[in-house]
């Protein structure tokens, strides 16, 4: 279902096709670490690439000092002289969906080239644009339209070089089923039997919320957490473990919470996929049963975690992705850059089995 | 009325500095769900472990104590296991083949006979575990290879077996050398210069397999002189992929250490370790001298100086003596001439080389090196 593709084999993908790439700057560094390789190291050739630039705006929030950050990363993108298309976005709200459907639709419909690559920055995406993003490239209309021409869906994932240290409490909301707009309470009301995947975040208090909104709607649920082991960062692993050590606790506790673990984002990836096979396999089509999958470990995880959500009511299972919004702007999200990553994700075709 | 608190050397501040609670209540957790195998009482909870080795050392350590003990790296048998698959998946990744081709073309070899190879298998879940062909069952580490080839030359009843076993063998494309723990690297280091020793004296007709050496939990000081040797020409095939890294911020007599909040929690921790070796039985227990004798030291801070707190299902002599040395043995033995109560360690070890009793491989070597030419005429 997915590929991890090493640097050699992202260049000959990349150097082989048009490449429609679809990115978010902002005040983050890594927002625009592949641009900036790509045009540094002429990796590929400028007319090969139409870019769609998505930027953030908010008028209820501005930070002066982060924008003028996001400023900095903005014209280092202009003098890198892509063909570009700006995308401003209201955000956080959900105004800014619709426009960033239609912006990525025109860009994917007015592609001149027979075949191209759509590539996808999603180092600094938020949750709820990536799932409208990708809901709009995994639309069975376009791919009608289209008739073969994606050759390739790249995704690129460039990690954090570090996190700030100052980090201040944020405001959370409510546990809810995304794609149903409503508490996960009345998702979940009526089911027989929920199965919820949560790949717990850093912090805690998120997966925690979830957990406990599932435990008080008194539905039967199977529960499993799968950590994402950094191998190569331990210290932040026992860090993320001691956050989340309430749902540790509860699974040392009851039987039916497992904890598994995944020491790659393509680990996390295949183990997700497997998962929604099992619950494909053992659910004959029926609204009785519900698939939960509640993304707040790493971006990748939670691109993968969309996919499993998608290709369940692709096959007609009942399937939601669990969110709690958030709120940080205390400080910058990230420092510096990590490691460039890119995995190649399944077509439409993959995905409907 | 005894002041609980003082006997075990806790006051608030300490508990708040060092995150005590939640560090230990993870372990307990993970406890809970998988418990340590040789426990001495497998009813008592990790606190309670803790507090009663605490309770059999001395009051000015006690406190230390409770630091290192909440800051043990716990891996218990569920989080290995997922290594297994994430490092099949790396190799297929690194050798950009697929998983199958790796499985279909390679030899499982492991250091240290733990039945590795099996956890792999199944893990991995890699279908035909008893087809001989595709899993050799003579040859699962490299003293057995060294074995089987003495056995092609010694001319036995079953030489013509060993020799087709050992053609299969080198046929093999790839060969994964499969470890738990590579913390010193002496073991690994070992087994690799065997390896080459190996691919020295086959026949120059033979190509030789890439070695990709897959290590569930490798530290910094096995990684240090691992990397040295696989710079070496000789070892121009081989490489290593490890699933956990423990760098030298998880090394307790490093400076560099991180896994305390204050410097003065690391720096009585390592008078606690002193103490310990020079004060328990360790410092003279007979079944520990050959041990010290390689070490090359009193095994303060573990086995050749590694210094960490990691717990695996049985707990590394390189992690410090104080996780899982016992003062008495199964025995009942006198705990020391002192009569101090004695300490039960919260992880205790089941020794697995306490004699450090050599294997036969430098002798096989030996007598490979000196029939090459009748082992080259024999595989051709």
């Amino acid at each position: 279902m997915f590929l991890e593709l090493s640097e050699r084999e992202l260049i000959h993908t990349l150097t082989n096709n048009h490449n429609l790439v679809i990115t978010l700057v902002n005040y983050e560094e890594r927002s625009v670490a592949l641009l900036e390789r790509l045009a540094k190291e002429s990796i590929i050739d400028q007319n090969q690439v139409s870019l769609c630039l998505l930027e953030l705006t908010s008028a209820t929030y501005k930070i002066d000092v982060l924008g003028a950050l996001k400023r900095i990363h903005r014209d280092q993108v202009n003098r890198a002289g892509f063909q570009c298309v700006p995308a401003p976005l209201e955000y956080p709200g959900s105004s800014g969906l619709d426009p960033l459907r239609s912006k990525v639709k025109t860009l994917i419909e007015s592609c001149e080239k027979d075949r191209f690559n759509i590539v996808v920055d999603i180092s600094c995406l938020p949750k709820t644009l990536m799932y409208t993003l990708f809901d709009t490239i995994y639309s069975e209309t376009l791919w009608k339209e289209l008739a073969g021409r994606i050759e390739n869906i790249i995704v690129i994932y460039t990690t954090a070089g570090s996190y700030p240290s100052s980090r201040y409490a944020q405001v959370v909301g409510t546990p809810i089923g995304y794609f149903h707009d409503e508490e996960l309470a009345k998702v979940v009301y009526g089911k027989d039997k929920v199965e919820a995947v949560i790949f717990p975040g850093f912090e805690g208090f998120d997966s925690a919320a979830v957990y406990e909104a599932l435990t008080r709607s008194g539905v039967r649920t199977k529960t499993r957490l799968i950590f994402f082991i950094d191998g190569y960062n331990f210290t932040k692993v026992q860090r993320a473990m001691i956050a989340n050590q309430l749902l540790i606790h509860l699974a040392s506790q009851r039987r039916d919470t497992f904890i598994d673990y995944c020491f790659s984002f393509f680990d996390g990836m295949e183990m997700i996929n497997n998962i929604a096979d099992d619950f494909v396999r053992q659910t004959a089509a029926s609204g009785e049963k519900l698939f939960l999958v509640v993304p707040f470990g790493p971006k990748p995880l939670t691109l993968a975690s969309w996919i499993a959500y998608k290709r369940l009511t692709l096959s007609g299972v009942g399937a939601e992705m669990a969110h709690v919004s958030g709120f940080q702007y205390t400080s910058v999200y990230s420092i510096g850059k990590g490691n460039m990553l890119s995995f190649q994700l399944p077509s439409l075709t993959d995905l409907q089995g | 009325m005894e002041d609980i608190g003082n006997a075990l050397g806790l006051d608030a501040t300490f508990i708040d500095d060092e995150e005590i609670v939640p560090k230990l209540q993870l372990i307990e957790d993970r406890e809970h769900s998988f418990a340590y195998q040789h426990s001495a009482d497998k009813d008592m909870r990790y606190f309670e472990r803790c507090e009663m080795a605490i309770r059999a050392i001395p009051s000015e350590y006690r406190k230390f104590a409770w630091a290192l003990f909440a800051n043990v790296i716990y891996l218990p048998h569920d989080l290995l296991d997922c290594t297994w698959s994430h490092l099949l998946n790396k190799t297929a990744q690194r050798l950009n083949v697929s998983k199958e081709e790796i499985v279909e073309s390679g030899l499982l070899l492991e250091v240290d006979a733990a039945n590795l190879h099996y956890e792999f298998i199944q893990k991995c879940r890699i279908p035909g575990r008893l087809d001989t062909d595709k899993f050799p069952r003579q040859i699962t580490t490299v003293g057995l290879l060294l074995s089987t080839m003495v056995s092609i030359i010694s001319s036995g009843l079953l030489s013509d077996e060993h020799k087709e076993t050992l053609q299969d063998c080198l046929k093999k494309k790839y060969w994964l050398l499969l470890v738990d723990n590579a913390l010193s690297g002496t073991s690994l280091c070992s087994e690799v210069d065997k390896l080459n020793e190996i691919f020295s004296l086959l026949p120059d007709s033979y190509k030789l397999p890439d070695v990709i050496v897959l290590i569930q939990v490798l530290a910094e000081d096995a990684k240090t002189i691992l990397e040295k040797k696989l710079n070496d020409k000789r070892s121009g095939n081989i490489i290593y992929i490890p699933a956990i890294q423990l760098g030298s911020e998880f090394k307790i007599n490093d400076d560099r250490c991180k896994l305390f909040n204050k410097s003065e929690t690391r720096e009585g921790i390592l008078r606690f370790c002193d103490w310990f070796a020079q004060n328990t039985a360790l410092a003279t227990d007979p079944d520990m001298t050959a041990t010290k004798c390689i070490s090359g030291d009193d095994l303060r801070y573990g086995f050749k100086s590694v210094g960490l707190t990691l717990v695996t299902p049985n707990c590394p002599t390189n992690s410090v003596p104080p996780l899982w040395y016992p003062t008495i043995d199964k025995n009942n033995r006198k705990s020391t001439q002192r009569q101090e109560p004695s300490y039960v360690p919260p992880f205790p070890r089941l020794h697995s080389r306490p004699r450090q009793s050599k294997s036969r491989d430098k002798e096989h070597l030996e007598i490979l090196r000196q029939k090459c030419d009748d082992l080259r005429q024999k595989i051709k």
